[in-house]
């Protein structure tokens, strides 16, 4: 089937990537000494991990129960209101303007970066941050990613919105789908087109470029690099006529409070270790003396 | 709403303590009270609901447009695209809209104007009087043509049509061609849509070869894979295959009305009221196995008329077929095969529509009769997945969002009789293949399925530059064929301003069909455009032959597009509606 097709064709890209980005940016040692190492690694980001595994299965599972919950009940209809906020801000609808640099080559690179560039960019922090020697900025990066789902779920249930190309087709090109249609069959399995508002593409890719920056003294290659995708992958959403610039500020607003989130999340950990730590050498100290 | 909004505005506020001093000091107080007060106009609104562009490009252009051409005309309009079954039960059901853009299936006959626009229907739903219009000269009209005949039933018609003269509640504006694609070695000239358009080209193709393939049709409607509900009509275009698994007493075809179920229809209004006495074909059974008997067919009309079979006090009638079994004052089972339908001062012409509705199981659909509330059944709420019909066909298999089969009904009655008039119709004929619709997540990836040789044929209708894309794509045949469907803009007459005829005149006049028929951008030259006052209200061009409208349509074109190139001229809309007697302050329509 088409689907399954199209599946092993973006591994089949993807993983070439990953493998030639892991040996230049993290390097073969580190890499090596990662995969020997791997309980405890695995171990300490055991709790994000789960988490971010219960909200995608959340996700899958109420599609069909929030959909109707949104429509029926507490959704509103938020297509022609982004229309005119933005009608009212811009002379030319960013959207627009992006289109009318349209070119074929243009096109296929964003419609490569779209599917594949964001695959990428969403995958490889994964394995640059688990060969580190320590799992703090993995679990930032893990609990940020659930984060971005969680609250995307939320919005996307309130605001029932579509994206400029399905709203209005004089004005708007459908991009992606005219020059390859068979995209379909992937976007249509992992979303809705009216979850459009906010950009989860624009706020995971964000996301993954506020982490790089964190991380900028152990990666320094890695900023320009992941800085490259996630912009083109912002700039991609609205060219390609999938989302509106309103999708696309939201979204990136929702990266920098999910990746607040996730180091509120590693640091208070961080706190709590030390705590325990003082406490523990604090008991020996007061059995020792005999207080 | 905002009329009762308590708003004070700061000008107010300095201007009430302006009153104040002047008050005072002088007695000119009268002047700066007026110029203080609220002004008693507001800015109109409208909201146009229509479909995303993933369900229909063309509503979403047309929508566009019109709210385009609205704004240029000094109103607030913006547009909302709805998903398909969400538009038809905002629209159709619950009437919680302002206009509609979307596509409408198109009349059978013209006496479906009837349930369209008979205030006798104002609460109904379905397409039954959706606009919520009222006009005792419509509503005398539409019935009067029901006692008429001919030349004379197509006088009345016109009277109506000059009645209504471009005030309508809603408005036409165009005819699209189905536009097609199909392996070239079917050796089709159109896209099958009708059941027997299906079954010739099935039977053509099992005569060619001896190996069984199924037919495969792509289509983008993912609902036909989850609700194949005969009578719902909140469900997109899923006719194809439920005209393939229910069978009519009588069907509609290209050459006129044929018996299908019934072995004969006998009508007589010798007794001041007209008759019908039907007899169905011996032997006739369910996919099921249980035979299809009279009983069936008046239990069909009276769920029909009443899903709740009287549970509920008013009534729940199915908003499909409302203008059909409206026609029938009553109908008995006379013994096994034989049904007496009644249909008072009715003439036949306008009577045999009620025999072409699909006739339904009676011991599937009434345990169905449950209310759910006080105006859906269980029968118009199931999604009746695994349906059973009596037709040529029957449900095989489905997968939800994947694909739909039907596996061909061997056991059907028409096999070994004869139709009336049509003698050995269906003798030889070996209908040996399955039809199977499967769902692609667009239409590219459809006609892409096609060209690699994965489908047979598309079914969901192609946009223009889809169609020209492929036009010389080898193995590959591009089908055209014109439809009595068309895209309709409905007014919603609680709206204040959409009630007024005069308002609704100019708004109709704002989308350049001219334009929209033939400009690159929309149909680009396949659809026809609506110009006389009959194809304005969706009687399809060239086909009925109204009198006075048809000889008349190549003078005397009704409305005209005050722009061009589908935009409109702010000044000379603007004056469009001045003379409609409305205002503009500050460059905005108020009222």
């Amino acid at each position: 089937m088409a689907l399954v097709d199209l599946v092993g064709n973006v591994a089949l890209v993807v993983v070439p990537m990953l493998i030639v980005t892991s040996l230049t940016i993290v390097g073969p040692r580190r890499l090596r000494m990662a995969v020997r190492t791997y309980r405890w690694r695995l171990a300490a980001i055991t709790t994000p991990l789960l988490l971010l595994a219960t909200v995608l299965v959340v996700r899958v599972m109420t599609r069909d129960l929030l959909g109707e919950l949104s429509q029926r009940v507490v959704g509103m209809y938020f297509t022609g209101s982004i229309f005119s906020i933005e009608y009212v801000l811009f002379e030319t609808n960013p959207v627009v303007f992006l289109q009318s640099f349209q070119t074929e080559a243009l096109t296929a690179y964003f419609a490569f970066i779209y599917v594949y560039g964001y695959v990428f960019l969403l995958v490889f922090p994964f394995i640059a941050y688990f060969a580190l020697s320590e799992m703090d900025d993995l679990n930032t990066l893990v609990v940020a990613y659930t984060a971005n789902y969680a609250i995307g779920l939320v919005l996307y249930t309130l605001f029932i919105a579509y994206g400029p190309r399905n709203y209005d087709p004089l004005l708007f090109e459908s991009l992606l789908y005219d020059a390859f249609p068979n995209f379909g069959y992937l976007t249509h399995e992992v979303n809705e087109p009216t979850n459009v508002f906010p950009s989860l593409h624009t706020s995971l890719s964000m996301t993954v470029l506020f982490v790089a920056w964190r991380t900028r003294d152990t990666y320094p290659l890695w900023v320009p690099v992941s800085a490259v995708f996630a912009i083109s992958v912002v700039l991609a959403t609205m060219y390609l006529g999938i989302h509106w610039f309103s999708d696309v500020v939201v979204g990136t607003l929702l990266a920098f409070l999910s990746v607040s989130l996730g180091r509120h999340y590693t640091e208070r950990d961080l706190d709590e270790t030390v705590r325990k730590y003082v406490r523990r050498n604090l008991e020996q100290v007061r059995s020792t003396v005999g207080w | 709403m905002d009329e009762f909004a308590p708003s004070v505005t700061r000008r107010q506020l300095l201007a009430g303590a302006g009153v104040a001093t002047a008050g005072v000091l002088s007695g000119c107080s009268e002047r700066l009270r007026l110029a203080a007060e609220q002004s008693p106009y507001d800015q109109v609104g409208i909201s146009i609901t229509t479909l995303p562009a993933d369900d229909d490009v063309m509503a979403a252009k047309i929508a566009g447009q019109l709210a385009g051409n609205l704004r240029a005309a000094g109103i607030d309009a913006g547009h909302e695209p709805i998903d398909e079954p969400e538009l038809y039960r905002q629209v159709l059901l619950n009437r919680e809209y302002d206009i509609f853009v979307t596509r409408h299936p198109g009349y059978d006959d013209p006496d479906a104007l009837r349930s369209l626009l008979h205030s006798d229907f104002i609460n109904e739903q379905g397409w039954q009087n959706p606009f919520g219009f009222s006009d005792g000269t419509v509503d005398e009209l539409l019935e009067s043509q029901c006692r008429a005949e001919g030349y004379e039933r197509k006088a009345v018609f016109d009277d109506l049509f000059e009645h209504l003269d471009g005030s309508a509640p809603f408005t036409a504006v165009a005819f699209p061609n189905h536009l097609g694609a199909a392996a070239a070695d079917l050796e089709l000239t159109r896209t099958p849509r009708r059941p027997l358009e299906y079954l010739e080209l099935v039977a053509r193709r099992s005569a060619e070869t001896d190996e069984e393939s199924p037919l495969r049709i792509g289509v983008v409607e993912e609902t036909m894979t989850e609700r194949l509900n005969p009578i719902a009509v909140d469900i997109g275009d899923v006719n194809a295959v439920l005209e393939l698994l229910y069978d009519p007493l009588v069907r509609h075809t290209e050459a006129g009305p044929v018996p299908w179920l019934a072995e004969s229809v006998d009508w007589d209004d010798s007794g001041g009221s007209l008759e019908a006495v039907v007899d169905l074909h011996e032997g006739v059974t369910w996919h099921d196995g249980e035979p299809l008997d009279a009983a069936d067919v008046a239990f069909t009309i009276r769920l029909l008329e009443d899903t709740s079979l009287g549970e509920v006090e008013s009534g729940i009638p199915a908003p499909r077929y409302r203008g059909r079994t409206t026609l029938i004052e009553n109908v008995r089972a006379v013994g096994e095969d034989r049904v007496r339908f009644s249909f008072g001062e009715h003439t036949s012409e306008v009577a045999q529509r009620a025999l072409m509705v699909p006739i339904l199981p009676e011991h599937i659909w009434e345990q169905r009769t449950e209310p759910i509330n006080n105006y859906l059944t269980e029968a118009l709420d199931w999604d009746n997945e695994e349906p059973i019909g009596s037709g040529l066909y029957a449900f095989a298999e489905s997968t939800s969002g994947e694909f739909v089969e039907l596996e061909p009904y061997e056991e059907h009655v028409l096999h070994d009789v004869d139709i009336q008039h049509h003698p050995g119709l269906f003798d030889e004929v070996d209908l040996a293949d399955p039809i199977e619709f499967r769902v692609t997540p667009n239409i590219g990836a459809a006609v892409n399925s096609l060209v690699e040789g994965d489908l047979d044929l598309v079914g969901t209708p192609l946009a223009p530059e889809e169609f020209q894309k492929i036009e010389d794509t080898e193995d590959v045949e591009t089908l055209t064929s014109p439809t009595r469907s068309f895209y309709i803009v409905g007014y919603n007459l609680k709206h204040p301003e959409l009630n007024n005829p005069r308002f609704r005149r100019v708004v109709s006049q704002l989308l350049d069909r001219e334009y929209i028929v033939d400009d690159e951008t929309f149909f680009d030259g396949y659809a026809i455009e609506p110009t006389a006052i009959d194809s304005l209200v969706g009687l399809q061009p060239g086909r009925w032959n109204f009198p006075r409208t048809d000889a008349n349509a190549q003078t005397e074109s009704t409305f005209e597009f005050p722009g061009t190139d589908g935009e409109v001229d702010e000044s000379v809309v603007r004056a469009l509606f001045e003379d409609a007697g409305y205002r503009y302050d500050d460059g905005e329509l108020v009222a």
